[in-house]
């Protein structure tokens, strides 16, 4: 191990570390892109039948079960059946089949947590809100989805994670992205570029998660301080996972 | 809530954006183009960029240049990607069981340019000192009769049979007369101890080897390292393991960075000292290569007329 912090030392100090296609720059700019691409439009997928579904408090156990289907299947799985498609349909290689995958990893802790949070608003909120009047889609805009709103991102930010640290995935199918370094590191058994890059996932990963938890401060204000900052992230996919089983 | 209005708007922004500019890394297809040379694409792992066997060997050698037409892919991705057209030149492994089907034609390496990656054994000084001469025969009796294709058919039967490698090299020792008698005089020595490194062409040959022996009244097993070249190793330094099959050229790099070449005899010959070091001895090299090859489908390659890497080259460089 001694060995592969030197080599990544002197990787660090060379020219290919920074400059080109294969420089760290330009890897991680591509990292991010694919990351925030797939969240993207998994949040636009998922979000709003969660929400609907979570309103009517009916259908969510079957929806939960199917989206959970993904997750039983790796994601570099879901990549290697759905390239076939990819290169068929003319999407080619790289960028699309690897978001694609990445997408549905990150679909379903962001529907869970939509459709559980928005499900158990307390009814006498709800109930409160018809009573002055509110329609379907008024109350859910001002009521049940500010409501579960903390529950919501924390489904965004279990994904945006994910996401960030699978996206390493492309460089098996044409995407150059952080993932190419970990790669060719394997194959050449050359460790320093393999460490680098690794640690950087790792770092940018945990710079999601951080991003996310200052976004929480930020956007649930009422939150602050009124609840320790362990109860901000109690909703694990796990727990998200049993709750639709109670109706 | 404008809040939410906002948030919505702001993903629904972002993940255009990020759509739209993803786009510049897919590769098309090769067709001609105007001026000069046929533009065709390389499918090959990631490291095939600095490979002395891939692309510089290409530019070096046959004077071809794919830098920028070089799409790297997982090596199990490249026959789909090459059946689907998403690329026009593959790498494969030359033992991959996919080349028994014919849709894939290999480009013969006329110039001489690929890494001598023989399979041969390698064993302790221990063992060698035990046994000498009864070892030696059962190896090299062995790697005397292997050659590429009987591994391209064993690993048929692996990756696309999903044969068992036991049963696998029990035929082909069977066939080849070298499956030695069951009841062989058991021989005093120490155990022999097969190392197979963590892909079924290994486990293969590890079965190979030690049924090949324990046929000559050897107590062979094999020892699975988990792992790759590291790791074997490893194993040997501690132990674990005393005999192991492996390559050429590889083994050699793997010693001395930048030694191998597209000579077996010379890469042997520069890698026995550095074994005797490690107090390892080399054995006899099989005429089984497994190597990066160049791949194209049978249509793309009757199509543009393209036989050998030369062809290629011709092709591109029009």
């Amino acid at each position: 191990m001694g060995d592969a912090w030197s080599d990544m030392w002197s990787y660090l100090g060379s020219d290919a570390a920074w400059h080109g296609r294969n420089g760290l720059p330009e890897l991680t700019l591509a990292q991010l892109k694919l990351a925030f691409a797939a969240l993207a439009v998994a949040a636009l997928v998922a979000l709003p039948p969660a929400a609907i579904l979570g309103h009517l408090r009916r259908g969510g156990f079957l929806a939960v079960s199917i989206v959970n289907l993904g997750r039983a299947v790796p994601t570099y799985g879901i990549v290697a059946l759905i390239l076939p498609f990819s290169l068929r349909w003319g999407f080619g290689l790289g960028f699309w089949p690897t978001m694609v995958a990445l997408v549905l990893l990150a679909i379903p802790p962001i529907f869970t947590n939509t459709y559980t949070g928005v499900r158990d608003v307390p009814p006498d909120a709800v109930e409160a809100a018809k009573g002055m009047g509110m329609q379907a889609g008024e109350l859910l805009r001002r009521v049940e989805v500010p409501v579960a709103l903390p529950l919501i991102l924390t489904g965004l930010r279990v994904s945006a994670v994910q996401v960030m640290a699978t996206a390493t995935l492309g460089a098996l199918v044409g995407y150059r992205c952080l993932g190419s370094p970990i790669l060719s590191g394997i194959q050449k058994q050359d460790k320093g570029a393999m460490l680098a890059a690794a640690i950087l996932v790792a770092l940018l990963s945990l710079a999601t998660d951080g991003l996310f938890a200052v976004g929480q401060r930020v956007l649930i204000p009422w939150r602050r301080g009124q609840v320790k900052r362990s109860e901000d992230v109690t909703v694990t996919p796990a727990e998200t996972l049993q709750a639709p089983a109670v109706p | 809530m404008k809040r939410q209005l906002k948030i919505v708007a702001v993903i629904a922004a972002a993940g255009l954006l990020a759509a739209g500019c993803g786009d510049d890394d897919s590769t098309s297809s090769g067709g001609g183009d105007g001026g000069g040379g046929e533009k065709l694409t390389l499918g090959a792992p990631q490291d095939c960029e600095e490979n002395a066997f891939c692309i510089p060997g290409l530019k070096d050698t046959y004077g071809v240049d794919f830098t920028d037409s070089f799409t790297p892919l997982d090596l199990d991705l490249i026959p789909t990607s090459l059946e689907q057209d998403a690329i026009d030149v593959g790498v494969f492994l030359s033992t991959s069981g996919k080349l028994t089907d014919d849709k894939f034609t290999v480009l013969e390496d006329d110039k001489g340019m690929l890494a001598a990656d023989n399979v041969f054994p390698v064993a302790s000084k221990e063992l060698e000192t035990a046994y000498g001469d009864d070892l030696a025969t059962v190896l090299n009796d062995v790697s005397g009769k292997l050659d590429t294709d009987a591994l391209i058919g064993m690993n048929k039967r692996y990756e696309v049979d999903h044969d068992d490698a036991a049963d696998i090299a029990k035929d082909w020792l069977a066939d080849n007369d070298l499956a030695g008698d069951e009841s062989a005089t058991p021989k005093d020595g120490p155990a022999v101890k097969i190392g197979a490194q963590d892909f079924g062409e290994s486990a293969i040959l590890a079965e190979v080897y030690k049924q090949a022996l324990t046929g000559a009244g050897f107590n062979a097993s094999t020892v699975e390292v988990g792992g790759f070249r590291d790791l074997l190793f490893a194993a040997f330094q501690s132990g674990d393991v005393n005999l192991a099959p492996d390559y050429v050229s590889s083994e050699l790099d793997f010693l001395e960075e930048g030694s191998a070449s597209s000579d077996v005899t010379e890469s042997l010959d520069k890698l026995k000292p550095l074994l005797e070091a490690k107090n390892l001895v080399a054995y006899d090299a099989s005429d089984a290569v497994d190597t990066n090859t160049f791949v194209m489908t049978t249509d793309r390659a009757d199509e543009l007329g393209i036989k050998t890497l030369s062809d290629l080259a011709d092709k591109v460089n029009g």
